[in-house]
This record gives structure tokens, sequence and C-alpha cells, in this order.
């Protein structure tokens, strides 16, 4: 049986574990994406992501008898394996500042001109949208700056869409713990946010009101 | 997720409420902001040299795999042949392919593992008895021989270490103070010593080392008398702790001339039952007639108890 789109992902798993490559492959391109986006996402860092890539699916191959399909799909599977890696690495990596090196600096400008280029695209006010992508890279700051177990929750629903019962089978807790960190991440991002937020900004002059809470 | 009801009434609270307006905002500003995140990041994929990578490692790990189960066909294969018997060819499915590696992999670790706490074993081995031979070393056979603590059932003892020092009536040390006497060390015979048997040797166990002391040779002074500081009566290397208070020695050679010198020897620390006290003419209160005491044995190249001091 060769591999083809139509097989699901734990058919393809199936064929990979006996040994085809196609199936691999198949596999691999379906859901290298999100994974590459998960971590790049939690850590911010396009390295560490190719490399938590490469070690969730080398994992796949080597200890596909840990995928338990009784617990949750694949897709989740795969999740939780890459944000393993990806709080290894990041814990590994806490003891060392990272220099903007050129690359990094050159990344950072193609990226923030991509997002620049995207977004004139889709609208015909240039500043306007300037000002939307400075947004852009000012909440993805402010979500890597979020404590990890925040982090992950808030790129699990709200980057990556995934059902709070979907995060809470790939962080391994309860839907409720899901519920509340996400609740306090998006309010940590508010307020960070807040901080940030261009003098100026019109439609952020609603939100500079902040009177007591209201308990209607 | 909020039902219908609930969002419009909540929506029409915001149309009337500064506070859950600026609210509202905000979070719709974030919503957006996310969902902007999202879309920009939505084309990001790894690159393909991770795929190439990936490929590469799955054929070399798949083709190891083979080489496996290939090695382990022709061994089963070869014992086989050497027993005689007739196998009929049997296809091996994927699923047992796998399962055959992930029992050869544990397998491997098994014997690894197995491997490694023997040597660990080994190794524990060749340190104790190391330790043992120097232990024995150290402590000759001569230890065992401590009169007092085999009478209390006594488990005490100190590790020994070489004596030097002589045992002659010198009646004018005793009320040295702090100093050591430069004169040879005398040893006067206490009166209750007359009473003391010497019993042959038992063994025990010593249970516990305490505190080592060592007497130069020469140095030590006995001498009999109420209980005083050791440092008053020997030098500063056979001082015993700075918590502790001893008595004089107390000969126990009974009969045996005063002046009879001891070239070398041990001192054993030992407990004994408050009642040996009594035994040797001290004082004993009766209140705590139940507490052991410690005392110090000192012994003889012959395993012989010579005089005993009693340690607080």
């Amino acid at each position: 049986m060769r591999a083809s789109p139509e097989h699901s992902d734990e058919e393809l798993l199936r064929l990979t574990v006996a040994g085809d490559a196609d199936a691999f492959a198949a596999l691999y391109r379906r859901r290298q994406a999100g994974i590459y986006r998960f971590a790049l996402q939690m850590c911010g860092s396009e390295g560490i992501a190719e490399d938590v890539t490469q070690e969730v699916f080398m994992t796949l191959v080597r200890e596909s008898q840990l995928f338990d399909p009784t617990r949750g799909a694949l897709a989740s599977y795969l999740y939780g394996v890459a944000r393993n890696q990806v709080l290894r690495r990041l814990e590994k990596e806490r003891h060392f500042v990272a220099l903007a090196d050129e690359e990094t600096t050159e990344d950072g400008r193609a990226r923030a001109s991509n997002v620049s280029a995207h977004m004139a695209d889709a609208a015909d006010d240039p500043l306007a949208e300037l000002a939307r992508s400075e947004l852009i890279e000012t909440v993805r700051g402010a979500v890597l700056a979020l404590p990890a177990h925040y982090r992950e929750v808030v790129v699990l629903c709200e980057l990556h869409e995934l059902s709070y019962a979907e995060a809470a089978t790939v962080l391994g807790c309860a839907v409720g713990t899901v519920r509340s960190r996400l609740h306090r991440a998006r309010a940590l991002l508010v307020e960070r946010l807040r901080e940030v937020r261009p003098h100026g900004d019109e439609r952020g002059a609603a939100t500079d009101f902040d009177p007591l809470r209201c308990f209607a | 997720m909020l039902d219908a009801a609930s969002r419009d009434g909540a929506l029409r609270h915001a149309e009337t409420c500064a506070s859950c307006a600026a609210r509202l905002a905000r979070e719709q500003n974030l919503t957006d902001a996310l969902r902007a995140i999202a879309t920009d990041m939505a084309d990001l994929s790894a690159p393909a040299r991770v795929e190439a990578k990936l490929l590469a490692a799955f054929r070399e790990t798949r083709a190891n795999a083979q080489a496996a189960t290939a090695t382990d066909a022709t061994h089963a294969h070869d014992a086989t042949h050497a027993h005689g018997a007739t196998v009929a060819p049997v296809e091996l499915s994927a699923k047992d392919e796998v399962a055959a590696r992930r029992a050869s992999s544990r397998r491997r670790t098994w014997r690894t593992a197995a491997v490694a706490t023997a040597i660990a074993a080994s190794l524990a081995l060749v340190a104790l008895v190391t330790l043992y031979k120097q232990f024995t070393r150290t402590v000759p056979s001569s230890q065992t021989t401590g009169v007092a603590s085999q009478e209390g059932g006594g488990r005490e003892s100190t590790p020994v270490a070489p004596v030097v020092a002589a045992l002659s009536p010198s009646p004018n040390s005793a009320g040295s103070t702090g100093q050591v006497k430069p004169e040879r060390p005398q040893l006067i015979e206490h009166a209750a010593s007359a009473r003391a048997r010497v019993k042959p040797a038992r063994p025990f166990v010593p249970r516990m080392i305490e505190s080592q002391q060592v007497i130069d040779g020469g140095s030590a002074i006995f001498a009999a008398g109420d209980g005083e500081s050791a440092s008053n009566h020997a030098g500063g290397a056979s001082k015993p702790s700075e918590t502790e208070s001893v008595t004089e020695f107390i000969s126990l050679v009974a009969g045996a001339p005063a002046a009879t010198p001891l070239e070398s020897g041990q001192l054993v620390r030992v407990q004994l039952p408050r009642a040996a006290l009594a035994s040797l003419g001290l004082p004993l209160n009766a209140e705590r007639g139940n507490e052991p005491v410690k005392a110090d044995v000192l012994l003889g190249n012959d395993g012989l108890a010579r005089a005993i001091r009693f340690v607080r």
C-alpha cells in the first residue's frame, strides 16, 4: 500500500513503522509546518525550531510505539513531543543571552518587511498597516515574554486554534487548567500591550480609560 | 465559549458601561493581533534541508533495522540447522520486524545494564576488601582482650595507636598541671586493683570509634588520685577531646611489679556497667547505677589490660 493524501495520520504512521519512506515523507509534510511554527512561536529562534522539528519526527520514527491512539490524535502527540523538546531547549539555553548577530537581525528585518508587505497588500492605508504590523511585532514579543506555561496555551489555543480539550491533551492537564491559564495569559498580554502601546493610537485611546471594575 | 444570549447581553451592556467597553476593546485588539500573527506565520514551515535530513535518517534507521533482522534470522537459521530441524520459511511481517527490533533493543539495554551492575558490584567488593584489610592491619588481634569491656558487655572501642609508654612508680606526678612531665611516667597501683581480676580474652565486637588517642613515648603519666582533667596528666598528644574529663589510670595488673615497663600498647575505649566502678573501689552513684560508664583501657602487647581510666 502506497501513501496517499487520503490516508489518515494513524495509517501513515503504521506504514512508516513498516518502513515506507513515502508514508513518512507524507506524514512529515502534513504535520511539519504546525510543529515548526509551534516551536518558533514558543522559543522565537528559527534554529531551535528546526532542531525541534527534526527531533520530533526522529522520535516518531524511533519510538513510534509510545504513541497511543486511544489517548488522542497523532497531531496532539506530536505537539506534546515538540512541547517537551522546546521546554528542554529553553531550560538548557536559559543561562545564555542571545547576541543579535547579523543573520538574526537580517531575519528579523526580512520578517518585518514580509509582515509589512503582507499587510500593505491587504489594505490601502499604508500608515495604518504599518502601525498594525508594529502592533503584531509587539504582540509577538509579548507572547515570547510570557512565562512558558502561559505562552504554550496562547500559542496552542490562539495561534494554532486548538480546542481546549486538544490543548489539554497536548499539555497533559485538565481543560479547566487550560481555560484559566489562557485567561491569565491574555490578561498579561493586555497589560503588556498597554505598557508599550505608542501614544496617539486612536484605537488604543478607548482602552486608556481604566475605571473601576464593573460588577454588572 | 459564550452562548448567543449571554453574548448579546454582554454586548448590550458594553454599550452602556465604559469600563466593560474599554475592556472589550482591549480584548478585541489582542484577538486581532493574535489572529494577525497566526495569519502572518501561516505559510512558515521547516526548511527543506530538515526533510532531507529526516528522510536520510529514516532510511539509515530502516537499513540498520533490516540488517539486524537479517542477522537475527541468519543466527536462527544456523541454530535450527545445527539442531537438525527443518523450518518452513516464514516471512516476517512489518509489525513482527518492529517487535523484533524493539526486543533486540531491549535485550541490548538489559545486557548493558547487567554488565554495568556487575562492574559496580566488583568495584564495591574490591573496595570493601581493601578497607577490611586496612582495618585489620590497624587493629591488631590484641584489641579483643579488653577485660572490662567484656565484663560489662561494653561494645565501644577506640582505634588504637601505638603506645610507647612506661609504667613505673612515681607518686609525685599526681599534681601536675597541664604540662607534659619530662620524667619517665609511672604507674601507682590503686588499692582496689588487687581485686581486679584479669579474665581470659573473649571476643567482643567493636561498636563505634569515638576518638583516637596517641600517647607519646614516655610522655604519658599514670598516677593515682582524684578525677582530674586528662590534660593534667597526659601530654597534648594523649589528650582526649576537650569535652571529656578522665580519671587517673588505675593499674589492673594484680601483684605484678609496679615498675614493669610498657614499651608499646593500645588504648581502647570501652563502655562498662557502672558497677565496675565499685569493683575497682571507686565511689558509685546508686541513682545512675543502670547507666554505663566509658573507660579507656590500656592494653599491652601481650593483650593484657594494664590500666584503666574512666571518662566522663
